[in-house]
């Protein structure tokens, strides 16, 4: 691990994120002339403003230089726009194949759309937590917020232990803070307090894992003759499993099964869930909305890192011609998530409560389209690109129901499903939004999370999963009760004499254009599943 | 005149476009009715171009063919979207616009003062048009879409006054029309599987080749299938084209309204006149007859399946002959005296006679037309009264009306020189002479008796003998009402010059189509004719005679027929159409609700609903308490439970590593 001046373009934006990130917090220690609610709010919103448009421009850099979507031609006639069009070539340019920090940070497609997913879900929340801003220390609710981020993208890239660990704990820490920001509230403060309790466990379990996984390195070299050669990195460990005996690969298997569950917490699989519903439900809803969205991201990024490079030869298989490795670990996972989320969402009431159950049972589809990315290339490829596709589908549909469910809050609209009721009237348009973002969540052609779902179940069919795919149908069709829950008051029950809600202008429009996003995903596909396809086999 | 060929699709497209027009944008009955009207009278101007383009071209080629668009292509199943005019819709087309554009002026005037105005032209444009898709189609599936579109038009028209709990003689108009629509559908299930052995066995839907789509016609092809067999299994076998045929027949039997489907069209009855007119007299019900004839390649190729034919309409002849003689109802009479006349097409197209048949058929929709509109004449000055106990002596209150229905009546017994005379002799003729078949000759002459019998009646029932009923106010149509009933008069009188003997324009204009040998006029059938008319005559003063001079005072509003004395059961078989309804009713309408009704009830109301979906629900809500109860909040429990799992997956993985 060495840090080289040609790693700089290839971890721009990471380290643009951290520039920013204090920045943030740097102007508004500049800016603290007074402490009057006026000059707070305006504090706030600069912050805000800053963030916001800082994460904008990351964003594009990201995207420029990921060039998955489009390439920038190689330099022609000089027209008015060269001069900008040469800054997106050497951006490009800069997007170097081999990997960072001597191939301990992965800068392949994968990253890039782990970066343009989780700055993406960091930029809407941004924009989202500008209309209601957090009562005190707004400046530092966005450092935390970039810092978050950044770390989540470093997760997303690791080929190595030790900075897939800080990463995570750089994440971690910031969300804890960030759950239990407005720690006036009680309902916070516990929410924080959980987080961290779980979090704290749940590193513990992780990092336990991880040292195992260490450990195992020491057999290369070792039978060869050569003094043992142990690492960090995932590619050793890929060795050394490929080498281990009998004896080593209980080792292997132990080191894998605790890293899994470590890392499950973050996903909030069933029986690592139980944080999730109370921490959504206490932290702010833009917190949550970042949680639900970016924070599980990059939990799947990490477990895909962690199991397609360093333990590809103990994948297994979830089907009828096998029962083994970390496949059946994760089909484990998947069925009792699938299973007691949707049926532990059944009877809420309180919405975010429900929200957070769905996006529970949505962790399990993830598991279920991790299943197939230890078998072979075409199959896995098309795996991988499906889960992408599903994180895309569910990270625009969290941070639009969480976000719509903000911006309710906002307007001091109680949090049970009987205070939506006549939504229509009050509010038509966060009422289209919930129900797009609800019914895409459902699984509804022909919104974007129909055909996510359909993507993933095919994966998992063809790597032999059937039975999973048959019970993930059906509480399919449990989950579909729920959601008609959400959407009944909203339609189908008057407003009586409950005031109309009002929406700030900036989150009407993030808002709305996320539910166009869900139809637009949804009616055609085939943009996303290139691009998807692309971050796949750009390795 | 190739430049004229666009206008066949003016046709069709007038009609249709009338119908939007009228839905949208006509608001008021004015409004409605003109822009109908309109349409339906460009559609018969656009119909006598494109007949005259027609009469431009050389004989053997006379065909105008138009491919709009492939509406269907999958694999081998090539189905154009295109019209085929040819001697034969031009026949039909010219009856359908004529006699449409007739009745829609008449509409003018009958259904003046109506609720749903927009709505009943609106159908009627409709109606219009899916009937000339019908006989234009250049494929069996546009046909069955025509098909189905009269079929739609009729159950809409027939329902027009749908929020009338009852119309005379108690019907239901909304049960009536259903009635219509599922009696139909059987014979549609039956065509639509003719089509489908057509297609399969014959490679192709349209009438001839298309070139545009490259499919071969299937009629050409019929002949060599003559002697091939479809295997039914433990059944047997049976020839493709009988197949073919029968399963035709039964569509045939349910849109003509031919025995045993026949049951529909007296209860059709309960739609407005006019539509009676034109859809359950003068053309929708004609669609069958023509199928056969525009399939006449098939049916000469399956004989089995032809006197198949010939046997249903003979006696569907006759059977409704029988019935219109019962009935006291105004348009009752005209609906089975309608079912017996299609019966009289039947029977001839199916003995070969299609230029026979399409003639009765022509001066059948003419007379039977204008019988319904003067019928419509008289419920209108009698507001409303359609039984003929309630009317007797009219003739001095509306002479120009008893006119017009002497003439209608005359020409349906067949007297001699009027439309019906010529044709109906013909098709008598055709089955005497040349297909040499005694039986049926008897019996469509039996049923020529009975018909001229039954008009004699109900002449003399409604405008002679004494007035059972006093109608003061009654009084002639005029206007809009009138003019529709002298031109339908004329024509059913005169009508048979379109191919008097000698002359035959009709068999010479449709011999290319038909390729039918030319009918040969010997003496032995003008001495039939002088017979059957005679008949005709003596069966028509025998129904005058009896009932307005005989009988006359027995006749008592809610009291029966005074022949049902002499004729008992017979007569009252005969009133009730020979039981068919009594026994659908018992036999399939019953035990189907009874079944309905224990699978709605218990398998779908207790099984279904109550155990499978409700239970599932119920099931699932208790598992979520479950589930629910272990979530409590705590976080020490939460922590317990984290750690549970990982203790649980790591005996997980020991159980896989154990194996």
């Amino acid at each position: 691990m060495m840090f080289q001046i040609s790693d700089v373009p290839r971890l721009l934006p990471e380290l643009m994120l951290a520039v920013l990130a204090l920045l943030v917090l740097g102007s508004d220690v500049l800016e603290r002339w007074a402490d009057d609610p006026a000059a707070r709010r305006e504090r706030g919103r600069a912050a805000a403003q800053l963030t916001g448009i800082g994460l904008g421009l990351i964003w594009l850099v990201t995207l420029v230089q990921g060039g998955l979507a489009f390439t920038i031609a190689p330099a022609g006639a000089a027209g008015p726009l060269d001069a900008l069009l040469s800054l997106g070539r050497n951006l490009q340019a800069g997007g170097a194949e081999r990997g960072a920090l001597l191939g301990a940070f992965a800068t392949d497609g994968i990253t890039v759309m782990a970066r343009l997913l989780l700055i993406g879900a960091a930029l809407v929340v941004a924009l989202l937590a500008g209309d209601h801003l957090p009562d005190a220390h707004p400046a530092e609710f966005f450092t935390l917020l970039l810092l978050a981020t950044l770390g989540m993208c470093v997760m997303a890239a690791a080929q190595e232990l030790i900075i897939a660990f800080v990463a995570l704990e750089c994440s971690s820490i910031a969300l804890y803070v960030l759950a239990g920001y407005s720690a006036r509230q009680p309902a916070a403060a516990e929410a924080g307090m959980k987080y961290l309790l779980f979090g704290v466990v749940s590193s513990a379990v992780l990092l336990y894992g991880m040292s195992l996984a260490y450990g195992v390195t020491a057999s290369i070299g070792g039978a060869d003759g050569g003094p043992p050669r142990v690492n960090t990195s995932f590619a050793a460990i890929a060795e050394a499993v490929r080498v281990a005996d009998v004896a080593q690969r209980g080792a292997v298997m132990l080191a894998v099964t605790l890293m899994i569950a470590g890392v499950a917490y973050k996903l909030a699989l069933v029986p690592f869930h139980s944080w999730a519903p109370d921490v959504y439900q206490g932290a702010s809803p833009t917190v949550a909305a970042f949680l639900a969205a970016a924070s599980k991201t990059a939990g799947v990024f990490l477990l895909v890192r962690v199991l397609t490079a360093a333990f590809p030869d103990v994948a297994g298989a979830a089907g009828a011609n096998g029962f083994t490795g970390w496949a059946a670990l994760l089909a484990l996972l998947a069925l009792s998530t699938l299973v007691l989320g949707n049926l532990a969402a059944l009877p809420q009431d309180v919405t975010r409560r429900l929200l957070a159950y769905s996006s529970i049972s949505h962790a399990g589809f993830l598991a279920l389209a991790l299943l197939p990315l230890g078998g072979a290339a075409p199959l896995r490829d098309a795996a991988s690109a499906a889960l992408l596709y599903y994180l895309v589908v569910a990270l625009i549909g969290s941070l639009a129901a969480f976000g719509a469910l903000a911006a309710l809050q906002a307007a001091g609209v109680a949090d049970r499903l009987e205070d939506l009721a006549g939504l229509r009237q009050r509010n038509p348009l966060l009422a289209a939004v919930l129900t797009i973002a609800i019914a895409s969540m459902a699984g509804l052609p022909p919104l974007a999370g129909f055909t996510a779902k359909f993507a993933v179940f095919v994966g998992a069919w063809e790597a032999g999963a059937a039975w999973l795919v048959v019970i993930a149908l059906v509480t399919t069709v449990i989950a579909l009760a729920y959601y008609l829950r959400v959407l009944r008051p909203i339609w189908m029950q008057p407003a009586d004499d409950r005031p109309t809600v009002s929406v700030a202008p900036v989150t009407a429009v993030t808002l709305a254009l996320a539910a166009l996003a869900l139809i637009a995903l949804g009616v055609l596909p085939g943009p996303l599943w290139q691009l998807a396809q692309a971050a796949v086999l750009a390795r | 005149m190739s430049d004229l060929r666009w206008v066949i699709w003016l046709i069709p497209t007038l009609p249709l476009l009338g119908a939007v027009a009228t839905l949208l944008l006509a608001r008021g009955e004015r409004a409605a009715g003109m822009i109908a009207t309109a349409a339906a009278g460009l559609s018969f101007v656009a119909t006598l171009v494109a007949v005259w383009v027609l009469q431009t071209m050389p004989a053997e080629a006379a065909r105008i063919e138009s491919v709009a668009w492939t509406w269907i292509d999958v694999a081998s199943f090539r189905v154009s979207f295109g019209l085929l005019f040819d001697r034969l819709t031009a026949v039909m087309a010219l009856l359908i616009t004529g006699v449409g554009s007739l009745i829609h002026v008449y509409s003018l005037g009958y259904m003046r003062g109506d609720s749903r105005p927009e709505r009943f032209f609106a159908y009627l444009n409709l109606f219009v048009a899916a009937m000339l898709l019908l006989v234009m189609a250049d494929n069996l599936v546009l046909l069955f879409l025509g098909w189905e579109g009269v079929g739609l038009c009729s159950f809409l028209l027939i329902g027009h006054y749908f929020d009338r709990r009852s119309v005379p003689p108690g019907i239901v108009p909304a049960e009536a029309a259903t009635k219509a629509f599922v009696v139909n559908r059987i014979g549609d299930a039956a065509f639509l599987l003719a089509i489908m052995l057509i297609f399969s066995r014959l490679g192709s839907v349209s009438f001839l080749p298309n070139a545009t789509l490259g499919t071969p016609g299937y009629l050409e092809r019929a002949a060599e299938l003559a002697f091939v067999d479809v295997q039914l299994g433990p059944l047997g076998s049976i020839g493709v084209l009988t197949a073919i045929g029968l399963l035709m027949l039964i569509g045939v039997c349910g849109k003509s309204a031919q025995l045993p489907l026949s049951t529909w069209l007296p209860d059709a009855m309960a739609g407005p006149t006019p539509v009676s007119a034109l859809i359950h007299a003068a053309t929708m019900v004609t669609a069958g007859v023509y199928l056969i004839v525009r399939n006449h390649g098939v049916f000469s190729a399956a004989p089995t399946a032809a006197s198949w034919v010939v046997g249903v309409g003979a006696v569907t002849a006759l059977l409704a002959a029988l019935s219109a003689a019962t009935q006291f109802d105004l348009k009752r009479v005209l609906a089975y005296s309608t079912i017996s006349q299609l019966g009289y097409m039947v029977a001839a197209v199916g003995m070969g006679a299609y230029a026979a048949g399409m003639f009765h058929l022509l001066t059948h929709g003419l007379f039977k037309a204008l019988l319904f509109l003067a019928a419509g004449a008289l419920i209108h000055a009698l507001h409303d009264v359609q039984d003929m106990r309630r009317m007797g002596g009219l003739r001095q209150h509306l002479p120009f009306t008893f006119r017009v229905y002497l003439v209608g009546a005359l020409a349906l017994a067949g007297i001699f020189p009027l439309a019906g005379f010529w044709s109906k002799d013909e098709i008598i003729a055709h089955a005497w002479f040349t297909a040499q078949n005694p039986a049926i000759a008897l019996i469509l002459i039996a049923s020529a008796a009975v018909t001229a019998f039954y008009m004699g009646r109900q002449v003399a029932l409604i405008f002679y003998g004494q007035p059972r009923e006093a109608h003061a106010a009654a009084h002639d149509p005029h206007g809009s009402m009138r003019w529709p009933l002298v031109v339908l008069a004329v024509g059913a009188a005169i009508g048979g010059v379109l191919n008097l003997p000698g002359v035959h324009w009709l068999s010479s204009w449709l011999e290319p189509t038909l390729a039918e040998p030319e009918a040969v006029y010997s003496v032995g059938k003008a001495v039939m004719a002088v017979i059957v008319t005679a008949i005709a005559v003596g069966g028509g003063y025998l129904g005058w005679w009896l009932y307005a001079r005989v009988v006359d005072g027995n006749i008592v509003p809610g009291k029966t027929d005074p022949a049902l004395y002499y004729l008992g059961d017979i007569w009252r078989g005969a009133e009730l159409g020979w039981g068919l309804d009594w026994l659908y009713d018992r036999a399939i309408v019953r035990p189907y609700r009874q079944c309905s009704a224990f699978l709605g009830r218990v398998v779908d109301g207790e099984a279904l609903d109550g155990l499978l979906v409700g239970g599932t629900g119920r099931t699932f809500v208790a598992l979520a308490r479950g589930v629910r109860a272990v979530q409590s909040g705590h976080a020490r429990r939460g922590l317990a439970v984290f750690l549970l799992g990982v203790v649980v997956l790591l005996a997980a993985l020991l159980a896989m590593t154990m194996r």
